[in-house]
Order: structure tokens, then C-alpha cells, then sequence
């Protein structure tokens, strides 16, 4: 195997594009004979150039002696088989507690933008996606786009069956179930050890016409349409005037268990899109791994729509380029006037009306892994308490999104969610310690990122049993602190609660 | 937007996936979480049944529709009696 950069010129336009393909190497007497094409690269038959039309030639280096040649494809077939598999870097993945595929070398931020979500507090209510759109998405052509939405599981989606597709291919193109070594957990490897195939890894098996960094697909229009279908949107009926329902429309009630999930782009270590992006216009900003798509160098080819498998990268039609979610980094960058200069949160964790969220920004090592900030609330929840797991790490993008699992959900599916620290997770958030009673207090108490948190110990409230375990409450005090050390919060377990008066009721 | 009728032949229909159930309990468990969470924020038992009567808040919302006001309440007292009265110390802001 080897890497053969190859470089495509348009005779008509004159446009020059160099699009690393990796080729597997012609090796004479041990493979067939080539037979047929040599097939463009996605990226230019999508741009509409294609060899008859254009005259392309191809130059590419690589080959047993890393000599260049260059020349039409039919020239070149003797010494390059075809697109069918790539060979890949190897990078470190402590989600899945060992190393991995990935169409490029490592490169990790100096801190990554993460976040909390306990779901076991999400209502529903859908105002961090009214949030969202009301900053980022309310022009045309954005009118099925939202970067943040909020799905019933299991039964809603957005795009609708999104996760059952990618499982579903995962599982087909890699031949064997996901499953979790357990015995090898330890501190460097929280979920103990990945078996079976990432989506990249997948893709390095794929057989076909053409190569494939990221296994993925495109959603049809219709799985687009609305951020939670038929959840939030009555179903079925078809036919009356002007297609209402005389009997009026109902939403389904569910008779068994359900929870919602908020999602926006999980800002991955190792984004997919990121991965399949044939223009490289997408990139991780070193400051804070916010993964961005670089609006002048896209070309809509939707590479990233197909290869993001939560589905966060998102095709507008009327500019033809693909968007997503920013996380609002003028916000993280500290450009809002109301913080004076200080990093703070996004819209949608702002605008939690259930107080599920909490966002902040965590300190990276040079090999991808996460350096100990004991302090910081981020670090704390996922790698010091593992209350908080990252959604479906068996993809391999490593998310930096993380959940608080609902605890009333059968854990089979829970575990094919969250992973194999599910039962450790759900078991301490049942019976939190007075450290994570604490931390938890700190949830929506401000729009700033806490960077550290302090306790100061409070007297005890109460003892008693729960969950079949005992309980201590104590009104302990937490601060939370900001980028420049300064107080940004301080609150208590047992905070008063101040009830409005009833003529300022709607006072801002 | 219209569904067209689910055809058997079709390729490319998604025709179900299996989950895993659970009987009556995961929806009391549910319902016992929301009020956990909320009371430990200090809500008092009427805001608590507010919430779930608000079919703005569709989880809650569900539980009260399937079950009414005693199944609601009842859990409500449940975790009253397991947490104690938590944070429900109230106070009106002084006006001005």
C-alpha cells in the first residue's frame, strides 16, 4: 500500500486540484490485470469535469519507487489498480481505548469545546433548537436545517432513522456485532476496549467503484423534514380540505419508555466530515477544536452530509454549500459585549429551560488524550465521576458531546447508546456523592464557561435511604470560576428559591 | 407532508427495529425522575404539578396524560417522603 498524491488539470477551466487519493499499489505478477477505468475522483465528476469533456490529465506521484508520472488515465492504468482501498494513519482514540483508522495523522486542539447533557432532566420543551435557529438558521433556504434539535428516542430522529442506518451499515460492512472488551477498563481505557469497526475502519473494507475514507449516506429530503418527525408533528392523515383533519390531529402518546435527546454537532477529535471532505474546506481551529466548514472552499459536494454520522453536517440549496453548527464561537472567542472579553456559552446551552446543559472547554495532551483538570466540571462529570458518556463512541469520531443516561431506559439499549459504562454511570447518578451534588448544582447557574470549581463544605441537612443506599445531604457551597480565575458563580445545594411577585410576574 | 402506504417489496423501506420493552414501571420511573430533579431544585408540589399539566413540556405532559392528577401527585409525595422537603425553603424577592 501506498500514498499517491494525484493532481487534476481542467483543460477548460484551468482549474488544478490536488485531491489526495490513495491508491493501492499496482504490484506486477500478484494482482489480476487492471480491466476497465480508472474512475475521477468523486470531487471532479461532481464538479462536472470529466476526462472526455475536459481533456484531465493526471499527474501522480507515488508507485514502488515514488517516481512521478503523468498522463491520461488510460496511460497510467498499467501502474495504479483502482480506488478500491485506502490506507490509513492510526491514531489514538481513548473512547475506545485503543488505536484506530483515520484518513489523517492525529492534530489535536490546545482545548476542545465539550459538553454535559443530563438527560435525565431533558423535558422536551425544544427551546435550545428555537434558540439555535432564531441566531444561526433563519434564512432561506435553512428551513429544514437545525443544528440543534431534539429527538424522542427511540421512536423520532433527525435526520429520521439516523442512528439505526449507521449502526445498521456499520454492522453489514463490518460483519460482526460492536462489542466491548470490559476486562481491559482502566483509568487510560474508561469504557475498557472497542472490538469491533469504526465507520473508518469500515470503510477501509469497502469494496467498490469507488474509494471511501468514512463509511456513511446521504438522507433523503424526506428523512429531513422536521427535527423530531411524528413527535412533533402530527402524522397520517391525508385527504380534506386543505389536508385538515376535521377530527383534529393528535401526537402519538407512548405507552412505554421514551426520553428525548438533544444533539448538536458533537465538535468530534475525529470528525467524519472532516475525514470525507474532499476540497480539506473543512478544519478543527487549534484553540478550541471547533470543527468548521470553510464557506469559500466548499462545493457542496456533500461528502460531509454523507459522512457524519449524527448527521450534523447539513446541505443548503440555496447557496449550494454545505453548513453547520459554529458553537457559536464568537460566544466561546468571549466577543459578546455582555461578558466583557470572558468565553461564554452557546445559545442552546444558554437557553435550557430543564437546565441539562453545561458546556465548557477541556485541556487536550499532544496525543488526543484529555489532560487532568480535576477541577474543571467537564473533566470532572466524564472522567473523574463517568457519570457522563460520550453518544454511540463505537462510530469512532470520538464525540466530545457526552450524556447523563435517562435511568429508566432498559440498559441493552442504553448500552448500544452510551457504551459499556452505562450501569456505572446510572448507579452513581442514583446515589450521587456530595462532590457530584455539588457540581451538579452548577448546571445553567451562569452563561459563562467555568473553567474550575471549588467546594466549600456546609453543614449536614439530612440523612436518609436512597435507592436502597444511604444518603447524605450537606449544603455545601460550590464557586465556579472563570478563565481568569475571578468568581462567576457561588451557589448552594440547598439554594432558596425566590418566587417572583405576582405584579412583575413577566419583568425582565 | 404525506406518507405514502409501506410497501412490502420495497427495498429500501425501513420496516421496523426490534427494542427492547418494558411494562408500566419505566413510565413511573420516568415521571419519579422528572419530579426528583425539579424538586431537588427547590419546586414546590403545586409548580411540580404545573409542569406536568404544560403540554409545552411534552415528557412530563405524557405521563399526565396517560395517568391524570392522583398518579402524578402520588409520585410526588413519593419523593417527598424519600428526599425529605429538599430546597423548598421559599422566599418572595424583596420588590424594588
Amino acid at each position: 500500500m501506498c500514498l499517491i498524491q494525484a493532481y487534476y488539470f481542467d483543460w477548460v477551466s484551468g482549474f488544478v486540484a490536488s485531491v489526495p487519493v490513495r491508491f493501492q499499489r499496482w504490484v506486477w505478477g500478484t494482482l489480476p490485470a487492471p480491466t476497465g477505468e480508472v474512475p475521477l475522483p468523486t470531487a471532479l465528476a461532481a464538479d462536472g469535469a470529466s476526462e472526455q469533456r475536459s481533456g484531465a490529465k493526471i499527474h501522480a506521484v507515488g508507485g514502488s519507487s515514488g517516481d512521478p508520472r503523468e498522463g491520461t488515465r488510460q496511460d497510467l492504468l498499467p501502474w495504479i489498480n483502482c480506488f478500491e482501498e485506502l490506507s490509513m494513519s492510526k491514531v489514538y482514540n481513548w473512547q475506545l481505548g485503543r488505536e484506530m483508522s483515520y484518513p489523517y495523522d492525529g492534530a489535536y486542539p490546545k482545548r476542545q469545546f465539550a459538553f454535559v447533557f443530563n438527560l435525565n432532566r431533558c423535558i422536551g420543551c425544544q427551546t435550545c433548537t428555537m434558540a439555535c435557529k432564531s441566531t444561526w438558521t433563519f434564512s432561506k433556504g435553512q428551513e429544514f436545517m437545525w443544528w440543534n434539535n431534539v429527538e424522542t428516542k427511540p421512536y423520532g430522529g433527525y435526520p429520521q432513522w439516523w442512528d439505526v442506518k449507521i449502526l445498521k451499515l456499520l454492522e453489514e460492512a463490518s460483519g460482526e456485532p460492536q462489542q466491548w472488551d470490559g476486562s481491559q477498563r482502566d483509568e487510560t481505557k474508561p469504557y475498557g476496549v472497542y472490538q469491533g469497526k469504526t465507520i473508518f475502519e469500515a470503510a477501509e473494507k469497502h469494496i467498490g467503484p469507488e474509494p471511501l475514507r468514512v463509511l456513511g449516506y446521504l438522507p433523503t429530503d424526506e428523512e429531513w423534514r422536521a427535527p423530531n418527525i411524528y413527535e412533533d408533528s402530527s402524522t397520517g392523515y391525508e385527504g380534506g380540505k386543505l389536508g385538515l383533519s376535521k377530527e383534529g390531529a393528535s401526537l402519538p402518546e407512548h405507552k412505554t419508555w421514551f426520553f428525548y435527546l438533544a444533539r448538536i454537532c458533537n465538535h468530534c477529535t475525529y470528525p467524519g466530515c472532516l475525514a470525507a471532505c474532499p476540497r480539506q474546506a473543512i478544519y478543527k481551529r487549534p484553540e478550541d477544536g471547533i470543527v468548521l466548514i470553510d464557506q469559500k472552499r466548499c462545493r457542496g459536494y456533500r461528502k460531509c452530509v454523507a459522512a457524519c454520522p449524527y448527521k450534523k453536517a447539513m446541505y443548503r440549496p440555496s447557496t449550494r454549500i454545505s453548513e453547520k453548527c459554529i458553537a457559536c464561537y464568537p460566544r466561546i472567542e468571549g466577543k459578546d459585549p455582555e461578558t466583557g472579553g470572558r468565553p461564554m456559552e452557546t445559545r442552546c446551552m444558554a437557553a435550557c429551560i430543564g437546565q441539562i446543559r453545561l458546556q465548557g472547554l477541556v485541556t487536550m495532551n499532544q496525543d488526543g488524550t484529555w489532560a487532568e483538570d480535576r477541577y474543571n466540571p467537564i473533566y470532572y462529570l466524564v472522567k473523574v465521576a463517568k457519570v457522563a458518556l460520550p453518544l454511540y463512541p463505537q462510530l469512532g469520531t470520538a464525540p466530545n458531546g457526552f450524556y447523563m443516561p435517562p435511568r429508566w431506559v432498559p440498559r441493552r439499549y442504553l448500552a448500544q447508546m452510551f457504551g459499556p459504562g452505562v450501569d456505572e454511570a446510572i448507579a452513581k447518578y442514583l446515589t450521587p456523592d456530595r462532590e457530584l451534588v455539588a457540581v451538579l448544582q452548577l448546571f445553567r447557574k451562569t452563561n459563562r464557561i467555568i473553567f474550575r470549581y471549588a467546594i466549600e463544605e456546609g453543614p449536614k441537612v439530612y440523612e436518609t435511604e436512597v435507592h436502597g443506599k444511604p444518603f447524605t445531604l450537606y449544603n455545601d457551597t460550590i464557586i465556579g470560576y472563570g478563565e481568569d480565575g475571578q468568581e462567576l458563580i457561588r451557589t448552594q445545594v440547598e439554594e432558596p428559591v425566590h418566587v417572583r411577585p405576582a405584579k412583575h410576574l413577566n419583568s425582565i | 407532508m404525506r406518507q405514502k402506504p409501506l410497501e412490502e417489496d420495497d427495498p429500501f423501506e425501513l420496516k421496523g427495529v426490534i427494542l427492547p420493552a418494558q411494562d408500566g414501571t419505566s413510565l413511573r420511573e420516568m415521571a419519579t425522575c422528572f419530579v426528583e430533579e425539579f424538586a431537588r431544585d427547590g419546586w414546590s408540589d403545586e409548580q411540580l404539578l404545573a409542569m406536568f399539566r404544560n403540554p409545552f413540556y411534552r415528557g412530563p405532559y405524557l405521563v399526565w396524560r396517560a395517568k391524570g392528577d392522583a398518579y402524578v401527585d402520588a409520585v410526588i409525595q413519593e419523593v417527598r417522603g424519600r428526599w425529605g422537603d429538599s430546597g423548598s425553603t421559599e422566599k418572595p424577592l424583596s420588590s424594588g
